[in-house]
């Protein structure tokens, strides 16, 4: 999928000339060429015939701060940040020409191209971001309702009151850090807990899994600012890897209560899902996976040990890049 | 991720590259191609699954409340409970007079730990006193534990449970027992309204003080008449000093005395110590069938380990139970009869249930002229003996009678628990002891109308 800002951002890598004019004008230094590129704008000039071009300024574009022109007198002053970040402000008189004109146009468009540009990054930053909790929240919640359940085996019911606690909690994040808000059910499923009725909390337990999974199939994160990021093939993650890491983090919590209810068919059955659904989030995530990504000729087999590292650096990963200590 | 186009249907990878529908892998990428739809569904189906191993229905709930009402069921749980199915034991007591139960905690399983059937023990919270005492007390004691409830529903009590029994055990003389003993079976009753409930009451000896019987009196009365009638189905009332003289003999020949003989009399009520692959026993039955008929307080009596060479016949055996009534019974009153029975299996053969209904029949006709309802529960024993173990439950009789002596201390005590000092201190108030007067005359009423 090609978009403008793709090819913009192309058009932006490599530096090319936009506009040059002689006879400018810098006050208190002289005349001189201003050159404009993609990248800079750099005024220099020359003393003599033959004397060697002196640079009085090249400034990157992305530290312009202020290019204002006045097309009556053919003036720019131009105000940029140096290297200490001081503000530096250049008045210069251009010729009237057509030239001139070209050049005051190139230099419009190029730094509304880089204020763009720069926030789409700012933007691209915050979805990250929120991109990353909402996966980290999923992880820990998806882990902490399977974790329920296998409370529920042992009628442990302090046990459940402590991880619905954290599931509570850990919703609530998902609510304001995340775009799902589950709170609706995490509420039922407190009172089905209060009411000690193990299938009904079973019940409650499979009703928010699948809001929560068919949320993350069925909607994009709904902040106005990011649908248009949230469509795109983006690097970094994406909205639909968070559905890879939803499923992952299902089959992973099940494999240990069905460790202990000693039902090897469903661990057969989970460990080839397991190594798919690793071998896609590894080529997302820096997982340091020892399942492997399974290629087409390979059955996918694994250990329980293997996938357990493997969720282990899925959480380390998720952790750090939601930003939790 | 499948999209369905106006021709050809494609389906996305996890980097949205496009491929046919069915494949695998991505042919761009070589990612393996996931149907979210359908793999959201196996793992929520897999979950759903998981059911068959959270049911926990409690056929059977065993309360223990007081110090005497937990070690009861503790004793029953040692010797016949460990082996129940579907059981649950809880052991209720009040924090001040818990250290009787250090050596017991430690038998208790942690958190961690998940035995079948479970025994735990809950502790109603004490501010002040670290004495009960008083059937007051105890009651308030109960009714401000903000937990209990919960306590009672990890312990399977439930509205979701549609087949359940509670066994409640507790010695009405002293104040945890007598007070908060009602107070739990109405909490257990509100929490499951499907419940069945047969309270084993142990009632004070001649010795003590009028106090206890006092407590004991009132207590019956909560059992016996709440806002919605009787809180029990059937109160098993059993007199201390009574029971301390009845002797059973066991399958190996010990004897079977005191309290032991309360714990094997709750084992055959649940069929805990026959056979219960041939059991017929089923206390929920008894206990719907006497409420249905409106009786509440029976008088077990028992016979264990009768031998069928030395007693020569089923009548003579049931002669046996009914001269030793683990308290007073008034023959002439009797309105229903429920008979659980033990039989080795080697006499199954001789005793089988019709012949043994022919017998029992006849001899309820001949002591019991005013019977309307009998109920027989057979059981086999895998022992090689020819001794029987016979449980005769017996209802009809007034609570005048039966509980004769405790209505003897609540009369002389009552002057006493009337005054104001007594209710700020003890927790009965001044309407409190007429009530629980007339809640037992209201009972005999009803029966003297039933028999007539």
């Amino acid at each position: 999928m090609s978009t403008d800002h793709d090819e913009m951002t192309a058009a932006l890598e490599e530096e090319k000339l936009l506009a040059q004019l002689k006879s400018v004008t810098l006050e208190n230094v002289g005349k001189g060429k201003l050159s404009l590129t993609n990248k800079r704008i750099e005024f220099g000039n020359k003393s003599g015939l033959f004397s060697p071009a002196r640079v009085e300024f090249s400034v990157d574009l992305s530290r312009v701060r202020l290019a204002e022109v006045d097309e009556a007198s053919y003036t720019l002053v131009l105000e940029w940040l140096n290297e200490s970040g001081e503000p530096v402000v250049s008045k210069l008189h251009l010729p009237r020409s057509d030239a001139a004109n070209d050049l005051f146009r190139s230099l419009d468009n190029v730094l509304e191209s880089l204020r763009y540009e720069a926030e789409l990054q700012e933007q691209r930053a915050c979805y990250q971001a929120f991109l990353w909790k909402t996966a980290y929240h999923v992880w820990v919640l998806v882990g902490l309702l399977v974790q329920i359940v296998r409370e529920l085996t042992r009628e442990d019911w302090g046990a459940v009151d402590a991880s619905l606690s954290e599931a509570r909690e850990t919703a609530n994040a998902l609510a304001v850090d995340g775009a799902m808000d589950i709170s609706d059910l995490v509420h039922t499923l407190i009172e089905a807990v209060i009411s000690r009725d193990a299938p009904l909390v079973l019940r409650k337990v499979t009703a928010t899994l699948k809001a929560i999974g068919t949320s993350l199939h069925n909607e994009l994160p709904p902040a106005g600012e990011w649908e248009e990021l949230s469509l795109q093939n983006s690097p970094g993650l994406n909205w639909r890897d968070i559905r890879y890491i939803f499923l992952f983090a299902g089959r992973y919590k099940l494999l240990s209560l069905w460790q202990q209810l000693g039902e090897n068919k469903r661990i057969e059955d989970s460990l080839p899902r397991l190594a798919r659904f690793s071998s896609i989030l590894a080529d997302k995530i820096p997982m340091e996976s020892q399942l492997g990504r399974s290629s087409r000729e390979e059955e996918a087999t694994s250990t329980i040990s293997s996938v357990e590292a493997a969720a282990q650096n899925l959480e380390n990963s998720l952790k750090m890049n939601a930003g939790i200590a | 991720m499948i999209s369905r186009g106006s021709e050809n249907k494609v389906i996305s990878c996890p980097n949205n590259h496009q491929n046919p529908e069915g494949s695998a892998w991505c042919g761009i990428c070589g990612l393996p191609i996931i149907d979210y739809d359908m793999e959201l569904e196996l793992l929520l189906r897999t979950l759903a699954e998981g059911e068959q191993h959270i049911r926990f229905a409690k056929e059977n709930v065993f309360l223990g409340i007081g110090d005497q009402g937990c070690k009861l069921v503790h004793d029953f749980y040692r010797s016949w409970g460990k082996s129940l199915k579907s059981s649950e034991f809880l052991l209720i007591e009040s924090s001040g007079e818990s250290q009787q139960f250090a050596d017991l905690r430690t038998e208790l399983p942690s958190n961690q730990e998940y035995t079948s059937p479970s025994l735990s023990l809950h502790l109603l919270p004490m501010s002040v006193s670290r004495q009960v005492g008083y059937y007051g007390l105890g009651e308030r004691l109960a009714s401000n534990d903000p937990t209990l409830d919960d306590r009672l529903l990890r312990s399977g009590i439930r509205a979701s449970t549609k087949k359940q029994t509670i066994f409640l055990l507790s010695a009405l003389g002293g104040g945890t027992g007598s007070g908060a003993s009602p107070y739990t079976l109405q909490r257990a009753n509100a929490l499951n309204p499907h419940c069945r409930s047969l309270v084993i009451a142990m009632m004070p000896a001649a010795h003590e003080p009028d106090s206890a019987h006092f407590n004991a009196f009132c207590s019956l009365s909560r059992f016996i008449k709440a806002d919605q009638g009787p809180l029990a189905d059937m109160i098993l009332l059993v007199d201390h000093d009574r029971l301390m003289k009845v002797r059973g003999v066991g399958s190996m020949g010990e004897e079977i005395a005191r309290e032991s003989l309360l714990s094997y009399m709750v084992g055959m009520l649940v069929g805990a110590i026959g056979d219960r692959n041939s059991s017929q026993v089923d206390p929920g039955y008894l206990a719907k069938m006497s409420r249905s008929m409106g009786i509440h307080a029976f008088v077990p009596c028992m016979a264990v380990g009768r031998s069928m060479e030395i007693f020569g016949g089923l009548a003579n055996i049931l002669e046996s139970a009914l001269s030793s009534p683990l308290a007073q019974v008034d023959k002439e009153s009797i309105m229903l009869s429920h008979l659980l029975v033990q039989v080795p299996e080697r006499l199954a053969a001789s005793l089988q249930a019709e012949t043994i209904n022919a017998e029992l029949n006849k001899w309820n006709k001949d002591n019991f002229p005013r019977l309307k309802g009998s109920v027989l529960q057979l059981s086999h024993s895998s022992s090689r003996a020819d001794r029987i173990d016979l449980c005769l439950l017996l209802g009809g009789t007034r609570l005048a009678i039966i509980a004769k002596r405790a209505k003897e201390g609540f009369e002389r005590f009552k002057a006493i628990a009337k005054g104001k000092a007594w209710e700020q201190e003890f927790g009965v108030t001044s309407e409190g002891v007429p009530e629980a007067q007339e809640a037992i005359n209201w009972y005999d009423t009803m029966l003297d109308e039933l028999a007539s």
